[in-house]
């Protein structure tokens, strides 16, 4: 669906932030785009999208490149950005003008996104706070069943039981020939959502895996004892106990903590390449 | 497959959205509304050319200039370049904005505000309404129209270039622009027209100016019309090949 090749972008010259990208985004998942502050998540989804242009590769969506901001194109992919402003308008004034643009809108799915965040009925978008605003866009993308949604921090601004109603707003929003791409920080969010996890770090993609093949290849620890961690990669303190990670010898699938995951990858990339060759 | 550049649809599509979110039209038209009523008040009923020309243009440019708000802030980029329709089509709303609504919006207004300018002026006499017909009182000078479109014209498509060029202060940079670009135009004439008296021997003469009247003018409107077209094409290509950059706000 959406092919990066051998993708290459800088702000300054001879300086890339993305260097070397190849990936290829395939319908029915959702992805996680991890990576620290800097490391270009924003800009590799805005290259993905098409507001940006690579200085080196090309990046295609059904076979055309991304940039040319097709009309065809761009029905078919919709951008949450981090920040975003809504018009003054109504809620039915905003649909009325947006959802035309979006031949598979759905306005049931809509008015049912908007129950599970439990919006209130506002005569215009602008009486709504930063986080009810993030509902509604979120509620509006979802409906909107282009094929791929990007999403960057999209439960920033959320509230602890807002972030219970994206979950499940994401899992209904799910279907076979749709793709999720969600870049953020706040990996807890996503703990049970995602198909597979993009990492970016050093300029490159360094980890491009799906969940079921990370648990296969690495067992996470949680304990309260130390000794519990003999032949992790990493491990850390946390006020919960010992967390760590090591190779999955034993064929033990445990749940995939992304916190560790990440944290692991970024300090010993090398191991990371042995294991997932 | 719906055709990428154009589509009747998606077009009018994106007309309605336009117009729909662009809130501040209908304040402008009020704000315009009353000025002219009071104006027109203070005036007998009636508004001369020059006025309201020169309100028109300077109306246009701004609104031209202010247009700048969709290609900045970052976010206001972001949602006006993935709305999916053609570059083209959301370039063509703009002009459509620019050299339609406009022109349109200040013919109902000055219907509007000259029945109102006559309901003030009854109250305030404590007489009976003069009531006249619509745009009576608006002078129109058919000798210096055809030149005010032709200005109209190529200024809006000026300082819709400017919007793409300059995001920050764009009506004051493009202003800037347009008094060197007008005085560096000023100065070829200048040395086209010294050079035309020299080599045609009139040198010191004054009829070497009065000769190129008539080619002069016929050079103006062609000259508008190119740089009219320069302007939207520029404006057009900048817009089509716009970037979001994620290290400016």
């Amino acid at each position: 669906m959406l092919k990066v090749e051998e993708m290459a972008f800088s702000y300054r010259r001879n300086e890339y932030l993305l260097n070397k990208l190849s990936f290829e985004i395939t319908p029915g998942g959702v992805y996680g785009l991890l990576g620290k502050n800097g490391s270009g998540k924003s800009t590799l989804l805005y290259l993905m999208t098409g507001l940006m242009f690579p200085q080196i590769g090309t990046i295609t969506f059904d076979g055309t490149p991304v940039g040319k901001r097709t009309p065809a194109m761009l029905q078919e992919i919709y951008l949450l950005p981090e920040e975003f402003d809504l018009p003054e308008v109504s809620i039915e004034t905003y649909v009325k003008y947006n959802a035309s643009f979006y031949p598979r809108f759905d306005r049931e799915q809509f008015d049912n996104y908007i129950r599970i965040f439990e919006l209130p009925e506002v005569k215009k978008l602008s009486q709504y706070s930063m986080g009810q605003k993030k509902k509604f866009i979120v509620s509006f993308a979802l409906a909107t069943n282009t094929r791929l949604l990007f999403m960057d921090e999209p439960t920033n601004g959320m509230d602890i039981p807002s972030k219970s109603q994206f979950r499940k707003a994401m899992a209904l929003g799910m279907s076979d020939d749709r793709s999720i791409i969600i870049s953020t920080h706040q990996v807890r969010d996503l703990e049970n959502m995602l198909d597979r996890v993009l990492v970016l770090h050093d300029n490159t993609m360094m980890l491009n895996e799906s969940i079921v093949r990370i648990a296969e290849k690495l067992e996470f620890v949680h304990s309260t004892s130390k000794d519990d961690l003999q032949g992790c990669i990493y491990s850390a303190f946390t006020p919960e106990g010992f967390v760590g990670v090591r190779p999955n010898t034993q064929g033990i699938e445990t749940h995939v903590d992304f916190e560790v995951l990440f944290n692991a990858l970024i300090n010993h990339p090398q191991v990371f390449s042995q294991l997932f060759v | 497959m719906e055709n990428q550049l154009f589509s009747v649809s998606r077009f009018g599509n994106y007309l309605m959205k336009y117009f729909a979110e662009f809130r501040s039209l209908r304040l402008q038209f009020i704000i315009l509304t009353a000025c002219f009523t009071v104006i027109m008040s203070l005036s007998g009923g009636s508004v001369n050319f020059f006025s309201l020309s020169a309100a028109m243009y300077i109306f246009a440019i701004v609104s031209a200039s202010s247009l700048t708000a969709f290609f900045t802030p970052r976010i206001s980029k972001i949602k006006f370049l993935l709305v999916p329709a053609s570059q083209f089509e959301k370039f063509l709303t703009m002009l459509v904005h620019l050299y339609l609504y406009i022109p349109v919006m200040f013919a109902v207004m000055l219907f509007v505000a000259q029945y109102c300018a006559m309901l003030v002026t009854a109250l305030f006499t404590l007489s009976a309404p003069q009531l006249a017909m619509p745009y009576a009182g608006v002078s129109i000078d058919t000798d210096l129209l055809g030149m005010y479109i032709l200005s109209y014209v190529e200024g809006v498509a000026f300082y819709l270039m400017g919007a793409t060029i300059f995001t920050r202060h764009s009506f004051l940079k493009t202003t800037g622009l347009s008094l060197v670009l007008g005085f560096v135009v000023m100065l070829l004439m200048l040395v086209g027209v010294t050079f035309h008296a020299l080599s045609s021997g009139a040198y010191g003469q004054l009829d070497a100016f009065n000769d190129v009247d008539s080619a002069a003018g016929t050079f103006i409107i062609v000259f508008s019309v190119l740089a009219s077209l320069m302007y939207l094409i520029i404006a057009y290509m900048r817009i089509a090949e716009m970037e979001v950059n994620e290290t400016k706000k």
